[in-house]
């Protein structure tokens, strides 16, 4: 019994032995395997986030073949002028690049399609700030009365829409006795002073006569004090620095800038009408840069009014005094009005952003009125490529992209494999 | 007396075969445990070349000395790399890898493709057919990242680099021939150093360039110091001796 009972203890002894061998085979395989795929996980995780960090350097000094500017670059102009399409040319040499479409395709040849995505963080807008900057000569008094008489509507039409939006009007020149007949069959020669008076009473709508931001009060620089009732390109640039009210700007406002003139910048006397040539007013396009850059650090949007030029201005109550501006000086102001002033305005428009209104087809009270309902104040985000998938591993990039206004726009690049 | 046989008969079979079989179960454990020791060890090696080609890419991609454009001038942005380096790589590396991104246990090779052109540079040592490569590398692996290929300041392309990296006999003897090269030549003295290979095929040498003998093939790849070596006629274990001869700036290779 006794043998019998070691036996069964020898054979139970074995067992043990063979069952505990096979548990540590077992458990050690399983650690094994284990270890290995969090290894070469790792290390094939830490090669495709090098991979990664690798396309986007690249694809911040990516150029487009046009404009030889980097993407870098014009995801900041996309951010600035808040549109996917982009105009570095002008009116005569135009240079539009679809930015989004060139990013797109250069993505996909970093990453592969379907493996990234872009989101172009737009800030919102809280408000819309607005101002006018108008031309005071003779041939202006019609436009200026018009807003006299219409924008009082307007703004409260804006009001109810639920746009908040306060109107600035700077006068260039100082006060003004104008007269003018609407046409050349009109029979009356009207008669108006163009001053902040006549706007005093009208709610949320400022007046102000330029000089309450020049000389010494020296609120938008020296070297841009608008010299002359035309010089508009100036006034641009004074009024967006100084800020509509003179005291700056709001955060997160829409800002709009309206010249309103039937002249070039800083008047179109220099202009020779039989070959008119933007080479002979060096004076005014030192202007029109003024108020361009202005614009453009400030993030002035500028949505030009040209007024007709082809009008009938007068001096005096007396018919006799009146000019038509079709033959007056040649025609000067007329053809100059027709050609380079549009010029001018278009690029001042396309390089800040916004659009010129021709006031031959409408007053300048329903041009305001189209910008301010167009304008919306909702800049969403701009989204390339795929929707980020649930399932995969993403990785994440920040890239903070300079806009010509000095400021910076947050772009996100993710990508997946 | 029946029943004491049965259970002293029943005692001489049971122990003994026990004791066989415990003595199995060890072996088994033991064999185990080796096999163990040995995958790690080919984990080891895969993770380091995995490790190894990422490291090549960065390093050329980053490095003045090899293909990248010269990072000071645009801040801290990697993966820009110049064309005309390139071009420079792509005519003196034909066969051999260039010594700023070289790795002496490995060898490598590389294209970069413009994807805007699908233009390609290809530089570093010569790549191996599978049929071939089957015969005579141990580790293979390719990786790839995307760059930036620089023409100029308004020209800027996206591109691709690829690695290849492999590893053999050939790899590893060339490696270490350079590598003592290049030591020898930082020293400005003579530099003596052994090591022991496991060697598969014939080695032949000539001027400067080395070659694995695979009966009708032969697969070559340049040294970048003048070397005189007998070479290796017949697969085996041999310790070879490289010494750099800083007087003549020659390298001799001794079994």
């Amino acid at each position: 019994m006794r043998f019998m009972k070691a036996q069964a203890a020898e054979i139970l002894n074995f067992l043990i032995l063979v069952v505990v061998v096979t548990i540590v085979i077992i458990v050690m395989k399983a650690v094994v395997i284990d270890q290995k795929i969090s290894i070469q996980g790792t290390a094939q995780s830490s090669q495709e986030e090098g991979s990664f960090r690798s396309g986007v350097n690249a694809f911040m000094v990516l150029t487009e073949e046009r404009s030889g500017k980097t993407f870098l670059e014009l995801l900041g102009y996309v951010g600035f002028l808040e549109n996917t399409t982009v105009d570095l040319g002008g009116p005569k040499n135009p240079l539009v690049i679809n930015v989004t479409q060139e990013a797109t395709e250069r993505l996909n040849k970093l990453y592969g399609e379907g493996k990234w995505n872009l989101l172009i963080n737009i800030p919102h807008r809280s408000g819309l700030e607005l101002f006018v900057v108008a031309d005071t000569s003779r041939s202006m008094c019609d436009d200026i009365m018009n807003l006299k008489t219409e924008i009082p509507a307007i703004l409260n039409e804006l009001k109810k829409s639920g746009k908040p939006t306060t109107v600035n009007l700077y006068f260039l020149g100082g006060s003004s006795q104008c007269y003018w007949k609407n046409n050349a069959s009109d029979p009356e020669v009207h008669s108006a002073v163009v001053n902040c008076d006549a706007f005093k009473d009208i709610p949320d709508f400022r007046c102000h006569p330029i000089s309450e931001l020049t000389g010494a009060k020296d609120k938008c620089g020296y070297e841009v004090n608008p010299a002359t009732e035309e010089d508009w390109g100036n006034g641009i640039a004074c009024v967006s620095e100084a800020g509509p009210g003179g005291d700056g700007w709001e955060d997160f406002t829409v800002r709009i800038g309206i010249p309103l003139s039937d002249e070039m910048t800083k008047g179109s006397e220099c202009c020779d009408p039989t070959a008119p040539n933007a080479a002979d007013c060096p004076q005014g396009r030192i202007s029109l840069d003024n108020g361009i850059n202005s614009a453009i650090k400030n993030k002035v949007k500028v949505f030009p009014l040209r007024a007709f030029p082809c009008g009938i201005i007068c001096s005096s109550p007396s018919e006799s005094s009146c000019d038509d501006l079709t033959v007056f000086r040649g025609g000067q102001y007329c053809v100059c009005g027709n050609t380079l002033l549009v010029d001018w305005m278009n690029e001042m428009a396309t390089k800040t952003g916004g659009a010129m209104f021709d006031l031959a087809k409408g007053s300048p009270a329903q041009a305001i009125k189209d910008i301010a309902f167009n304008v919306s104040l909702d800049r969403g985000p701009i989204f390339l490529g795929t929707p980020t998938p649930e399932e995969k591993r993403i990785r994440t990039s920040l890239i903070a992209a300079p806009m010509p206004n000095f400021d910076y726009l947050n772009v996100t690049l993710k990508q997946w494999t | 007396m029946t029943m004491e046989r049965k259970i002293k008969g029943q005692y001489f079979v049971v122990k003994p075969f026990a004791l066989i079989m415990t003595i199995i179960v060890m072996f088994v454990l033991f064999y185990f445990l080796q096999t163990f020791k040995y995958s790690t060890t080919k984990d080891a090696i895969a993770l380091d070349t995995i490790v190894d080609t990422t490291n090549v890419l960065s390093i050329l991609t980053n490095s003045e000395d090899c293909i990248a454009y010269n990072p000071l001038e645009l801040g801290l942005y990697g993966s820009i790399v110049a064309v005309d380096k390139l071009d420079k790589f792509q005519k003196r590396f034909t066969h051999v890898e260039p010594e700023c991104a070289r790795n002496y246990l490995s060898g490598w090779h590389a294209e970069v493709k413009d994807l805007m052109t699908d233009k390609t540079w290809t530089f570093g040592a010569p790549t191996y057919s599978n049929q071939i490569a089957s015969r005579v590398v141990d580790l293979r692996k390719v990786s790839s990242m995307p760059i930036a290929i620089r023409y100029s300041a308004t020209k800027v392309n996206p591109g691709r680099i690829s690695v290849e990296m492999f590893s053999g006999d050939l790899e590893r003897v060339a490696g270490f021939i350079d590598h003592v090269c290049m030591a020898g030549k930082r020293s400005n003295s003579k530099f003596s150093v052994g090591r022991t290979f496991n060697i598969d095929h014939p080695i032949t040498v000539s001027n400067n360039t080395i070659c694995l003998v695979l009966g009708k093939d032969k697969v070559c790849r340049d040294l970048y110091c003048d070397t005189v070596f007998e070479g290796v006629s017949v697969a085996g274990e041999y310790k070879i001796v490289a010494t750099y001869m800083y007087t003549a700036d020659k390298m001799v290779v001794g079994i």
